[in-house]
Formats: C-alpha cells, structure tokens, sequence
C-alpha cells in the first residue's frame, strides 16, 4: 500500500466552546483554523505567504479560575468539615471534583491569546489559549513559514521604525 | 517601511526590543507579557494591481468579459480570453472568475470552501442519540438509513478520515428498523 502523505498537520491545542470545537492545521501553503460545531465545520486559512506577524500575550484568566476554584473549594471543604450525613458526603464530593479541576487548571498552565497578523487582518486564533501549547504551535508553524518567505535577517529589522 | 505592530491588550505600538525574542518581554505601555514573532512579509510593499491594457489593434486578442482590453492570458479552467484586470491568479493557476465562482460553488477548488457539512456526524448522532429514549428511533432510523444512503459520496470533513461513522450509524439504524419489526410482528400475532 502506497505511504499517503498528510495533506494536514495537526498542531497542538484543541479549544472546546459551549457551541463547537476550534482546531489548527498546518496545510502545505497555509494554515487552516477549523471551527467545528459537530455537524458543520467552518474554515479560515492564512497563507503562509501573507503572515507578517504572530503575536501571543499571557493573560490573567488562569490564574483568576485558579483563585476562583481554589476559593470555592476552600468553602465546600469547610462545609464538608461543619456538615454530618450525607449533606457531608455532598460537600465532600463537590470538593473533590472543584479540587480536581483545578489541579487540572494549574497543570495545564498560563493562559494566553495568541493573534495572527495578515495586511488585512490581525485574527485570533482560539485553540492556542495556554502558553505552553502556543509555544509549540507557534514552533511547528515559524518554519513552515520561514521556508516561504526566508528567514528574516537583522539588517532588515532595521526598517522597523519606532515612533 | 514597516507598519507597525501593536499590543493586542492596550493597542500600543510595539518597539524593536520586543520583536523576534524567543521568550516573552514586556509590552513598554501596559506591561503584559508578549511574544511577537515577526516575519519578512511586514516589511513586503504592497504590489498594485495590474491595469489592463486598452485593445489598439484588430489583430490583437480581446479579453471575453472586455471587449476592449487586451487580453494577456487564457483562463486555466474554460480557456476564455482574460486582461489583467480578469485574471485571478490563484494556487498557480490562472482563472476567470466566472470559473473561480465555479470551483467555490461544485467544491472543485478545495482552498475557498469556507464550511462544509458533516453528515457522517450528523448520520452517527441520529442514531445513537434518539435511542436514549426509544420511541424516536421508529422516526430517526430511516431518517440516518436515508442520511447515509444519500451522502455516502458528499465530501466529508476537510481533513481526510474514513467513513467509519457512516458504517457505525448504519449499522445501529438497521438494529433499530429489524426491532422495530420484530414489535410490529409480534404486536400483530
């Protein structure tokens, strides 16, 4: 059977929303952004060709779920430790699970928003929302690239004024 | 020169000392953390358009949607004549845009479909779904029967995978249809 090449590459990060899933594929010449709802999906592609820029920014929404989560589980605890019965065993369940999503928060890292700038455009892309998995993305996607419009040299950076 | 780059918090420009690091710095106006990887296409100049030209001479081609410009290339796809004006070179091909409207619409040109529909998906959640309750499967499992039959050959998902969810909810519609006959035959005896 003949090796089928990939015509797509997946990156990492997976975002799922209330309405549908967002996804990022590396394509020959451009990058497809799929935005998925189950029984549709939707496409944007940037070419690689017209990518001037990737820009990514840590946010604080990590660590605001981490203080939220940490608060709420903080609360059911103390009303485990107060309650009897199977009141006790409730708060002692919504601790567990409160507890455990936000180990999975902390573990998963800082989150980020990460844009993808065009002449036209400067538009979000949606599954890179935690910075180590922009890190890797942004990785994967630099010398895709890189092999279309070469590797910028520091002379050029030059051009690049300050006002 | 260069446009440049703004924070995508406070929208203030960033500077050189910000661009091209390999780990995150500091916006000089808000302070949040950023990364701006920068590539030579900032730096590229606008190409304009070309103008066409306008038809001098009789024995010189005319382009099939402007009589009178000159036309400069046949369309890839209907072998029409095109000006520069016409000419819509896309994924090294040029084409008419009545052809370009063509592909988008028939799906013949993968790379400007901007949604599809998933009816594999759409097949597998009718079947499976429904079943929760049962009485909606004397509906539902013709319907997914019919779904799969009709769009076996539609283009599925963009990304390449098998039909597998197609045989899934095929199979499960069919269960439900023979026991469903199996009620109906034992209701009548």
């Amino acid at each position: 059977m003949p090796d089928k090449q990939k015509i797509y590459i997946s990156l990492p990060g997976k975002k799922n929303g209330l309405i549908g899933k967002n996804t990022l594929w590396l394509g020959k010449d451009h990058l497809l952004s799929i935005h998925s709802t189950g029984f549709s999906e939707h496409y944007r592609r940037f070419y690689y060709d017209d990518i001037q820029a990737i820009i990514t920014r840590k946010t604080a929404t990590g660590k605001i779920c981490n203080i939220v989560l940490s608060v709420l589980g903080g609360s059911f605890m103390l009303a485990f430790a107060l309650t009897s019965g199977i009141l006790s065993g409730f708060y002692g369940v919504l601790a567990g699970l409160v507890i455990f999503f936000l180990l999975i928060n902390w573990l998963l890292g800082p989150t980020c928003v990460c844009h993808v700038r065009t002449a036209v455009q400067t538009e979000r892309l949606t599954s890179l929302d935690r910075l180590r998995t922009a890190r890797k993305a942004i990785n994967l996607l630099k010398p895709m690239i890189e092999q279309v419009q070469g590797a910028l040299v520091s002379e050029t950076l030059k051009d690049y004024n300050n006002q | 020169m260069a446009d440049l780059l703004e924070c995508t918090k406070c929208m203030a420009m960033l500077g050189r000392e910000v661009l091209n690091t390999s780990e995150m710095t500091h916006c000089p106006s808000c302070g949040a953390e950023i990364r701006a990887d920068i590539f030579p296409a900032l730096f590229r100049e606008t190409a304009g358009g070309d103008p066409s030209e306008i038809l001098l001479t009789d024995d010189e081609a005319s382009c099939f949607y402007h009589p009178g410009k000159k036309a400069v290339i046949p369309c890839d796809a209907c072998g029409r004549f095109l000006c520069a004006l016409c000419d819509v070179d896309f994924n090294d091909r040029h084409l008419c845009p009545t052809c370009l409207e063509t592909g988008k619409r028939k799906h013949t040109i993968k790379n400007l479909e901007i949604s599809r529909k998933l009816y594999d998906n759409m097949a597998l959640l009718l079947a499976v779904f429904p079943a929760i309750f049962l009485w909606p499967t004397i509906i539902t499992a013709p319907m997914v029967v019919f779904i799969v039959i009709r769009y076996w050959e539609a283009p599925g998902s963009i990304i390449p995978r098998t039909r597998i969810r197609f045989i899934l909810a095929f199979i499960i519609a069919s269960v439900q249809i023979i026991v469903w006959l199996m009620v109906f035959y034992s209701w009548a005896l």
